[in-house]
C-alpha cells in the first residue's frame, strides 16, 4: 500500500515518549488558520521554494513562465504552475523541490527501522502525524501495523475529525493516541479550523488506548482561562487520559508557509506568564496538565 | 544533588577570580585556539629577569642535559602563587616546550637526518609526531606512594644499578635535577603559604601525602609540575586514586564529604586535566564508589572548563550516568563526556591484548585513551590529512584523464597507503631519537619502567607502545566521493572534464557557482541510507587498512588509528583547494568523526549518533560523537532519560566518546559578534573545552557554524 508523505523526521523529543520518528502525513480535515505544519494540509503535491538556497542562475526561467525574475527577485507564479517537475530536476541548488512523496508502508518502515536502537533505549517508537493520520487511514494503520511487527511502539497525533470507522481502523494498530481539542465551542471551532467539534468530542469518548489530550493555544482563538478550564473538564472525564497538555502557539509555520507560497500572518506569542494562568487554569478541574512537554503541578507552575 | 554550604562563599571567590584571569590572559596573550589549561600570568618582574641556563645562538634548547638544567632553574626560581581561598598552593604559568626561540628539530643535537619523509610529510599534509612529546599518561598511584623524597630515592638507587650505563646515568641525573627543582618549588610554596597549606607542603617536599587533602595537593603539584615541563595533561582514574584517602580520613572523623568536595574541587580548579570516573575495574565490575559522585559534585559547585568522562559500560552504576547527564544539562559546559566501554575494548583487543587490560586502557585526553603508567602513543599528535591524500589522487586521475569513480577510489588507497608508511617511518624515527631530543622527564618518574631501566618512556621505558594515527576530514573526501558518483557517474548531470574545470578554478569559473550548488546537494554522510554514508564506512576501512605489515611500523611497534581533526580544522582546511562536495578551497575540514554541518535537514541527534558509530575503526582508538544539540531538544519531558538513551544507543552501536555542547542558537550568534558579553560562556570545542571568548574569531565562527548548522 502507497500513501503520500511530506518527511519522516527523526529524533523527536516532542511527539510522544522517549526518541521518536515522525511520520508527516500529506492532507488534512482542517484548516487551522495558525497551522505549524502548513505544507501538509494539501494532500496533492506542492512547489516548495527555499529561496535562501536560490543561487540565481536562471535555468527555472527559461525553462517555464511560472518562473520570473522581477529585479532580480526570483517570482513563482503559481497558478500557472501544473507541477510538471521540470524546474525541480534542473535546479543545481535544490532551492525548488516537490513537497510530498509517494512511499509504501514498506519503505517507510524501513525508514523507520534506522533508529530502532533508538527507541529500545529510549521507551520511543513511530509517531503518525500530519496533516492527519485520518486522511489516509488505510495507509497509516499499515505503517502501525507493520511497525508493531517490528517491536516499535505506535502512536498517532490527530484532530479526530473523522467517522468512527476511520477511528477504528487507526487504533486497530495504535499503542497511544494523542488527539487536539482546539476549542470546546463548536462554533468557534469551526471559525478557527473550518470544521464543527462534534465529531471531535465524540470520537474521544470511544477511544480506550493510552491518550494525551492536547490544546494549541492560540492567541484571541482559545487562550482565555474560561475556555481551558471548560475543555479540561472534558478531558478530565475520559477514563484512559493519561494526562492534558498546553502547547503554546509557535510561529513555525510562517516560513515554510512563505516557501510554498502562502501569504500567513505571525500571531503573537503567548507569554509565559499567560501560559501560567491558563496552566493554572486547567489544573484547577484537577486534570494532570503539561505545558509545552513538561508536566506542572499547583506547585511549580 | 550536593549543596556546598561551609565552603560556598570560598568557591564563588575562587570562581570569580578563575574568571578575571582568564580575561586577563585573553588581554595580554590574545586569542587561542585550545584548552583553558588552568595557568595564570607570571609577574612581569619575573618575565624581565628569567633566563635559561642552556640555551643555542638561537635562543632553543634540545637535548637531555638542557631540559633538565633549564627546568631545574625555571622551577626553583617559578614564582609562587598563594591564593587563601584555596586548599591547594601553586598556579602553573610557563610552558618550556613553548619557551624555545628558533626552536628546529632538525637542529637538535644529534644526528637527525629525515628528509626522505620530507616530501611525502608536505604532499600529504602530514601531522608527522616527531619530535612531538606527552600525549600519553602517568598513573598518580607511583608518586603518591613514594612521594618526591621516594622518587628521588628510586632515582638514586637506579642510577647506582646503571653505574656504566651512559644512557641510563645521562636520563637518571636529568631526572635529579627535575626532582631538584621540583621539590625547591613544592618547599616555596610550603614556606608561603599560611597554616595546613604550608604545613602541607613542607611535608610534601620529603613525603607522600596521607590524608585527602595532602594527595590532592600532591596531584596538582605533579600536574602543575609536568605542564611547566611540556604541557601533559592526562589525569588518571580519579575516583580509585583518591578513594582510599577518603575513605580512611572519612572513618576517621577528619572530614566530611563537603571537605571532599571542596578539595577536589580546588583540584580541579588549578587544572582542567582529564580524569575518569565509574567504569569498569579489570575484571569487569564497577568500581564507582562515593568519592566517584562527589568528583562530579566538585566539578558542578565549580561551573568552568573541565574535561571528566563518565565510562558507560554494562554492569555500571546508572546513578553516576543519570547525574552525569543531569549536570551536563544544568551547566551548558560540555561536561561531563561520556565514553564507551564496549566498543573500546572489544576494539583494543583486536591487537591482540587481554581484555584486562583493555579496561585499565582509560579516557584521559582530548579523544584519547590510555593505560596509565604503562603505555606510550603519541595519542593525538599524529594525524593525517585525509582530504589532502584525497586532493592528491583526484589531481592524478586528472592528469592522466584516467577518469571513473574506481581509478579514483584506487588512487585514493595508493596514496593513503603511502601517506601511512610515511607515518609509520616518522614514528619509528621519532621513537629512535625523540630521547636525545626532549626526555620525558616527568612522566616518566610516574610510570612504571623508565626509572626502574633507565631508558625514557619514548625509548623502550615502558611497556606497551600502542603508536596513535589519527585521520581527519572523513566527511569531506565521503561527500566528495559521494557528489562525483551522483552526479557525474549516476546522474551525468556534470562531466569528469567539467568537474576538473571547476575544481581547479575554485568554482570561480563560468557556470561554477551552480556546479557548486549541484555538487553540494549531493548526498552527505550522515544522512543515512545513502551512498555518502557507504562511503564514509568503505574510507574509514581504507584508512585502517592504508598502514603496513596489519598496522605494523617497519620497526614493528602497532599503530591504532581513530578519526579526529582535534582543533585543527582550519589548519588542514587551509592546505586543500577546492572539493567535489562543494567545499571552496580553503575552507576547513569536518570536524573530526562528524558529519559536515547541515548533514540533513532535521539535523537528527540519532542519524549522527548512527553515522559517527558506524565509522569507528576497531581498534581501541575513537572516533568521538561531537554532539551539538539545541535547547529545545532538552525542553522536554525527562531530557536526562532521553540522552541516557541517546547515548546508550550510540554505544550500542559501536561508539567510543561523547562530546556535547547544549546551546541556545540566537546566544551562540550573539556572542560570536560581541564576546564580551558572554565571559561565562563555555564551549566543548572538541575533546577539550574552552572559554568562547578565548577563541579566535575565526575559530567562533567555525564552531558557532559548526554548533548551530
Amino acid at each position: 500500500m502507497q500513501g503520500r508523505i511530506t518527511e519522516i523526521q527523526h529524533s523527536s523529543v516532542h511527539d510522544g515518549p522517549g526518541l521518536r520518528s515522525v511520520v508527516f502525513l500529506k492532507g488534512c480535515q482542517l484548516r487551522c488558520f495558525w497551522c505549524h505544519n502548513p505544507e501538509t494540509i494539501e494532500s496533492a503535491e506542492q512547489l516548495f521554494f527555499e529561496e535562501n538556497s536560490c543561487i540565481h542562475c536562471g535555468r527555472c526561467f527559461e525553462l517555464c513562465p511560472a518562473h520570473q525574475n522581477r529585479d532580480g527577485k526570483h517570482i513563482i507564479l503559481r497558478d500557472k504552475c501544473n507541477m510538471c517537475g521540470t524546474c525541480v530536476e534542473n535546479c543545481p541548488s535544490k532551492a525548488l523541490t516537490i513537497c510530498g512523496k509517494t512511499v509504501s508502508g514498506e519503505e517507510v518502515l524501513k525508514d523507520l527501522l534506522e533508529d530502532s536502537v533508538f527507541y529500545r533505549t529510549s521507551g520511543g517508537g513511530v509517531t503518525i502525524s500530519g496533516g492527519d493520520p485520518g486522511f489516509q487511514p488505510d495507509f497509516a494503520a499499515e505503517i502501525m501495523r507493520l511497525s508493531q511487527q517490528a517491536g516499535i511502539h505506535t502512536a498517532i497525533e490527530t484532530n479526530l475529525c473523522y467517522s468512527e470507522e476511520t477511528l477504528q481502523k487507526l487504533l486497530q494498530f495504535c499503542d497511544l493516541v494523542m488527539a487536539d481539542i482546539k476549542h470546546i465551542d463548536t462554533a468557534k471551532h469551526r471559525i478557527g479550523t473550518g470544521r464543527g467539534n462534534e465529531l471531535i468530542l465524540e470520537n474521544i469518548q470511544r477511544i480506550t488506548k493510552p491518550l494525551i489530550l492536547r490544546t494549541p493555544v492560540i492567541p484571541g482563538f482559545n487562550d482565555d482561562p474560561e475556555t481551558i478550564r471548560a475543555i479540561a473538564n472534558f478531558a478530565k472525564k475520559q477514563p484512559s487520559l493519561l494526562y492534558y497538555e498546553l502547547l503554546t502557539y509557535n510561529p513555525l509555520g510562517i516560513a515554510k508557509a512563505e516557501k510554498l507560497g502562502l501569504n500567513v500572518k505571525p500571531l503573537p506569542y503567548i507569554t509565559p506568564e499567560h501560559a501560567e494562568e491558563l496552566t493554572c487554569a486547567a489544573l484547577s478541574t484537577g486534570v494532570k496538565t503539561y505545558l509545552n512537554g513538561k508536566e506542572k503541578r499547583e506547585n511549580n507552575v | 544533588m550536593f549543596k556546598l554550604t561551609k565552603y560556598a562563599d570560598r568557591i564563588e571567590r575562587l570562581v570569580a577570580k578563575k574568571k578575571e584571569q582568564v580575561l586577563e590572559k585573553q588581554r595580554k596573550l590574545g586569542f587561542a585556539d585550545e584548552d583553558d589549561y588552568g595557568y595564570v600570568l607570571p609577574p612581569e618582574s619575573f618575565v624581565k629577569k628569567f633566563k635559561f641556563p642552556v640555551v643555542d645562538e638561537n635562543g632553543s634548547f634540545y637535548g637531555v642535559n638542557a631540559w633538565a638544567k633549564n627546568y631545574r632553574a625555571l622551577m626553583e626560581q617559578h614564582p609562587v602563587y598563594i591564593d587563601p581561598d584555596d586548599a591547594l598552593a601553586g598556579r602553573w604559568m610557563f610552558m618550556m616546550s613553548r619557551m624555545r626561540a628558533g626552536y628546529k628539530l632538525s637542529l637538535a643535537p644529534f644526528p637527525v637526518d629525515y628528509s626522505d619523509l620530507h616530501a611525502d610529510q608536505q604532499l600529504y599534509d602530514l601531522t608527522h609526531g616527531i619530535g612531538k612529546d606527552a600525549h600519553f599518561a602517568p598513573d598518580y598511584r607511583i608518586g603518591l606512594e613514594l612521594g618526591w623524597g621516594g622518587l628521588v630515592k628510586k632515582v638514586e638507587d637506579s642510577l647506582k644499578i646503571h653505574a656504566g650505563d651512559a644512557e641510563a646515568e645521562e636520563l637518571l641525573n636529568a631526572e635529579l635535577d627535575a626532582l631538584c627543582g621540583i621539590r625547591a618549588w613544592v618547599r616555596h610554596l610550603g614556606e608561603a603559604a599560611k597554616g595546613e597549606v604550608g604545613r602541607i607542603n613542607l611535608k610534601l617536599v620529603d613525603n607522600p601525602p596521607e590524608t585527602l587533602h595532602e594527595a590532592c595537593q600532591w596531584i596538582a603539584q605533579f600536574n602543575m609540575a609536568s605542564r611547566t615541563y611540556n604541557r601533559d595533561g592526562a589525569g588518571g582514574q580519579l575516583d580509585e586514586i583518591l578513594r582510599p584517602y577518603f575513605e580512611r580520613d572519612l572513618a576517621a572523623g577528619k572530614i566530611d564529604e563537603e571537605d571532599a568536595v571542596f578539595y577536589i574541587a580546588c583540584l580541579l580548579l588549578n587544572d582542567p586535566h582529564y580524569y575518569q570516573i565509574g567504569g569498569p575495574d579489570r575484571y569487569g565490575n564497577d568500581r564507582t564508589s562515593r568519592i566517584s559522585y562527589l568528583i562530579l559534585e566538585a566539578a558542578n559547585a565549580l561551573k568552568i572548563s573541565c574535561n571528566l568522562t563518565i565510562r558507560v559500560h554494562d554492569k555500571m552504576d546508572v546513578g553516576l550516568f543519570r547525574r552525569g547527564v543531569e549536570v551536563l544539562l544544568e551547566n551548558n559546559l560540555g561536561f561531563p563526556r561520556f565514553s564507551g566501554d564496549n566498543a573500546l575494548i572489544k576494539g583494543f583487543c583486536r591487537n591482540d591484548y587481554p581484555e584486562e587490560l583493555g579496561r585499565e586502557r582509560i579516557a584521559l585526553g582530548c579523544n584519547w585513551m590510555s593505560i596509565p603508567g604503562r603505555e606510550y602513543t603519541l595519542n593525538d599528535v599524529v594525524k593525517i590529512n585525509l582530504m589532502k591524500v584525497f586532493e592528491v589522487a583526484f589531481n592524478e586521475i586528472a592528469e592522466k584523464k584516467d577518469f571513473s569513480l574506481e581509478s579514483l577510489h584506487d588512487s585514493y588507497k595508493k596514496h593513503s597507503a603511502k601517506a601511512a608508511l610515511c607515518i609509520a617511518k616518522g614514528l619509528d624515527f621519532h621513537l629512535a631519537h625523540q630521547y636525545r631530543n626532549e626526555p620525558e622527564l616527568l612522566l616518566n618518574l610516574l610510570c612504571y619502567g623508565p626509572i626502574e631501566k633507565g631508558r625514557d618512556a619514548s625509548h623502550g621505558g615502558v611497556e606497551f607502545y600502542n603508536m596513535c594515527c589519527d585521520g581527519a576530514g572523513l566527511a569531506v573526501v565521503a561527500d566528495s566521493f559521494a557528489a562525483i558518483q551522483t552526479q557525474v557517474v549516476e546522474e551525468k548531470k556534470i562531466s569528469w572534464e567539467q568537474l576538473v574545470e571547476t575544481i581547479k578554478a575554485n568554482f570561480t569559473n563560468p557556470g561554477g557557482e551552480a556546479l557548486r550548488a549541484l555538487l553540494s546537494s549531493s548526498p552527505r554522510f550522515g544522512h543515512g541510507g545513502t551512498c555518502a554514508d557507504l562511503w564514509a564506512v568503505t574510507l574509514t576501512r581504507d584508512f585502517c587498512d592504508a598502514f603496513p605489515n596489519n598496522r605494523r611500523t617497519p620497526e614493528g611497534h602497532l599503530i591504532i588509528p581513530g578519526l579526529f581533526s582535534w582543533a585543527d580544522t582550519l589548519r588542514f582546511g587551509g592546505t586543500v583547494g577546492a572539493t567535489p562536495n562543494g567545499r571552496r578551497a580553503g575552507e576547513p575540514s569536518s570536524h573530526g568523526a562528524n558529519p559536515n554541518p547541515g548533514f540533513r535537514k532535521d539535523g537528527a541527534a540519532t542519524a549522527i549518533a548512527r553515522a559517527v558509530a558506524s565509522v569507528q575503526c576497531g581498534y581501541g582508538n575513537t572516533s568521538p560523537l561531537q554532539l551539538e544539540l539545541d535547547h529545545s531538544f532538552v525542553n522536554c519531558e525527562d531530557p536526562v532519560g532521553r540522552l541516557m538513551a541517546l547515548f546508550r544507543a550510540h554505544f550500542d552501536l559501536g561508539g567510543t566518546l561523547i562530546n556535547v555542547n547544549i546551546v541556545d542558537a540566537r546566544q551562540l550568534k550573539d556572542a560570536c559578534v560581541h564576546p564580551e558579553k558572554y565571559p561565562d560562556l563555555v564551549v566543548r570545542v572538541t575533546g577539550f573545552t574552552a572559554y568562547f571568548i578565548m577563541l579566535s574569531p575565526e575559530f567562533r565562527d567555525f564552531v558557532v557554524k559548526r554548533i548551530i548548522a
